[in-house]
């Protein structure tokens, strides 16, 4: 049995269900454990409490919009007022603004998430607290001319920056954490691949990412063994499989594979001794983080089947393109290009699968949007040599508003499948 | 929020501020060093890659240099290796380069910690994270426009260099001063 999972946006939010209330009382009423007049006096006090929690919810909405403007418009202010004086600043006090900036933020923060009722507002200003500490580290950087491309300014940005979204539980931090960490293992990567210690083969960077973005999946679901931070997941979840769906699309181009003519080479022989012991950590720890995964969804008592169809997808189309680039079973570029498309294909239908399965919409929506991006270009790049330019974009128009109407169908048809299910 | 869900949090933030502070401090403390700066001649670099949005990118004479009768030899070393470059001062107040290693030699009066970005027949190309310049937006057209830019490093005695000024045809230059 898949365990619910709690909605952080709505923990704080009554949530009145008159239909259920109405039916029960109806049934007290019949079962004369109430009288009729009884019964509708529940009823009616009820109704006015429903109208005035909404109400109530209503204002909240709007002094929690309103002031996350505020605090918005406010710091904007406050980044143009330092911009326009930066330079005629000494650096000790651009530091001393940098420093007061990063804690003045995450302390309203907190102050406005759990010493107020003003938990959103409050959030945003972590959030932001969090954005301004990756701009201090750039903004002191850029003061005592720091390498701005050096990693380890990203990582000193992630490390205090994922712990705190887990304190805080908030999803909009671990977005940001996650993000943070890819960029540094990006610069990373392109450092570790630069120098001839590092292999020569066409594709580590797809293959390296393709791994972690597995890892980031199989991570994610992960968070569902733990209630309390279940709703954390979902970042995970969402990035590591947009990894390996951006990447099996960016790999779904044929010019990707022998532009010069020639054909694409596999790992040579001795490959293992040429990858950067950096590299080769990293991936080993996103390969260990994904058995360990799914070795623990695996032993719960319930089987978490959803969890393991959210990793086994994107991995299996991942793991496949990494083999068949590596072994590379091909004397043509066409064959590695079509089973790219075909792999493409296949993980946009399960990630549609997975998401009726998890209940997430948004993944379904996403799976279909690529969908048609996937078409769209298939249809150009093949397409456009064989037709005239006019001839094919007649054709091509109305096939993609056909295409556009099928696939708003199927959307409709999966989310109104859910909100029958009771999914939000 | 517990109590240690409270005091984590200030850690968290009080790990972020350590973490400005020490980047700062790390640099100011290397500035203040007066007696150790040292003047290095830059070399034109390709006017389409000189500025980068708001900095000047910087290469020097010492940035590729030959390792005949230097300690160090292109077997010894592979990009991203950590070198040590001794200075010496010729002539017009410019440092050149006077030997190199992989570890710095107790004889060595001045020199600077860098990485190996390139190995070729002789020769290593170092970078010692002097290589950018960040200047107020607009002012970089001085350094553009100059026949001569010279760049002074405060070296600290771990080899770590920071620029302290630019020196643009014979003046010091500095957009924050």
């Amino acid at each position: 049995m898949t365990p619910r999972e709690p909605n952080f946006e709505t923990l704080d939010t009554p949530q009145p269900d008159p239909g259920w209330l109405r039916n029960r009382v109806r049934e007290w009423e019949s079962a004369e454990i109430v009288t009729h007049e009884q019964a509708e006096s529940i009823l009616e006090f009820e109704r006015e409490r429903a109208g005035a929690v909404e109400q109530a919810v209503g204002v909240h909405r709007i002094i929690g919009i309103v002031s996350t403007f505020g605090g918005l418009l406010l710091g904007a202010g406050l980044l143009l007022f330092v911009a326009s004086n930066w330079a005629d600043l000494p650096r000790l006090a651009r530091v001393v603004i940098a420093v007061a900036t990063v804690v003045a933020l995450q302390a309203t923060g907190y102050w406005l998430r759990y010493r107020t009722a003003y938990h959103r507002t409050g959030a945003t200003f972590l959030l932001l607290g969090a954005i301004a500490y990756g701009g201090a580290i750039f903004l002191v950087g850029q003061t005592y001319n720091y390498p701005l491309d050096d990693p380890s300014l990203l990582l000193l940005w992630f490390l205090p920056v994922l712990p705190m979204a887990y304190l805080v539980r908030s999803r909009a931090i671990t977005t940001l954490g996650i993000l943070v960490g890819y960029g540094a293992l990006g610069y990373r990567l392109s450092g570790w691949l630069d120098g001839p210690t590092g292999s020569r083969w066409d594709y580590w960077w797809q293959a390296f990412f393709i791994v972690v973005g597995v890892a980031v999946t199989a991570v994610g679901y992960l968070h569902r063994r733990i209630e309390t931070v279940q709703p954390l997941g979902r970042p995970y979840q969402w990035i590591g499989a947009m990894t390996v769906l951006v990447l099996l699309y960016v790999m779904s181009f044929e010019g990707w594979y022998g532009p010069f003519g020639g054909r694409p080479e596999g790992l040579r022989a001795g490959w293992l001794a040429t990858v950067p012991f950096g590299m080769g950590t990293v991936l080993t720890v996103a390969v260990v983080a994904t058995v360990t995964s799914i070795v623990l969804l695996w032993e719960r008592g319930d089987f978490d089947r959803p969890a393991l169809a959210g990793i086994a997808v994107p991995a299996v189309a991942g793991y496949l393109l990494v083999a068949l680039l590596a072994s590379a079973p091909y004397r043509s570029t066409l064959v590695p290009f079509a089973l790219a498309n075909v792999l493409l294909f296949a993980t946009l239908v399960g990630l549609v699968v997975v998401g009726i399965l998890t209940r997430q919409g948004a993944l379904v929506n996403a799976a279909l949007v690529f969908f048609g991006i996937a078409v769209i270009t298939r249809y150009i790049e093949i397409g456009g040599g064989m037709f005239g330019t006019a001839v094919s974009m007649m054709v091509g128009g109305v096939l993609f508003i056909g295409l556009a109407w099928g696939l708003e169908r199927v959307r409709r048809t999966l989310l109104s499948r859910f909100e029958l299910a009771g999914a939000t | 929020m517990t109590r240690l869900g409270r005091m984590l949090f200030v850690g968290l933030v009080a790990l972020q501020v350590l973490v400005i502070v020490a980047m700062a401090a790390g640099r100011e403390s290397t500035l203040r060093q007066e007696a150790t700066d040292v003047k290095l001649q830059t070399v034109p670099v390709d006017p389409r890659d000189l500025f980068r949005g708001d900095y000047v990118v910087l290469r020097y004479e010492i940035s590729t240099f030959r390792t005949d009768g230097l300690r160090i030899t292109t077997s010894d070393v592979s990009p991203g290796a950590t070198v040590y470059v001794a200075l010496v001062e010729g002539p017009g107040g410019h440092w050149t380069v006077s030997d190199a290693a992989t570890t710095p030699s107790a004889g060595w009066n001045r020199y600077l910690r860098g990485t190996v970005t390139g190995v070729s027949q002789g020769r290593l190309d170092v970078e010692y994270g002097l290589e950018e310049y960040f200047v107020p937006e607009g002012e970089g057209l001085a350094v553009e426009r100059a026949s001569d830019v010279d760049v002074v490093v405060a070296i600290d005695d771990a080899g770590r260099g920071v620029i302290r000024h630019l020196v643009v045809d014979g003046e010091v230059w500095d957009p924050y001063e």
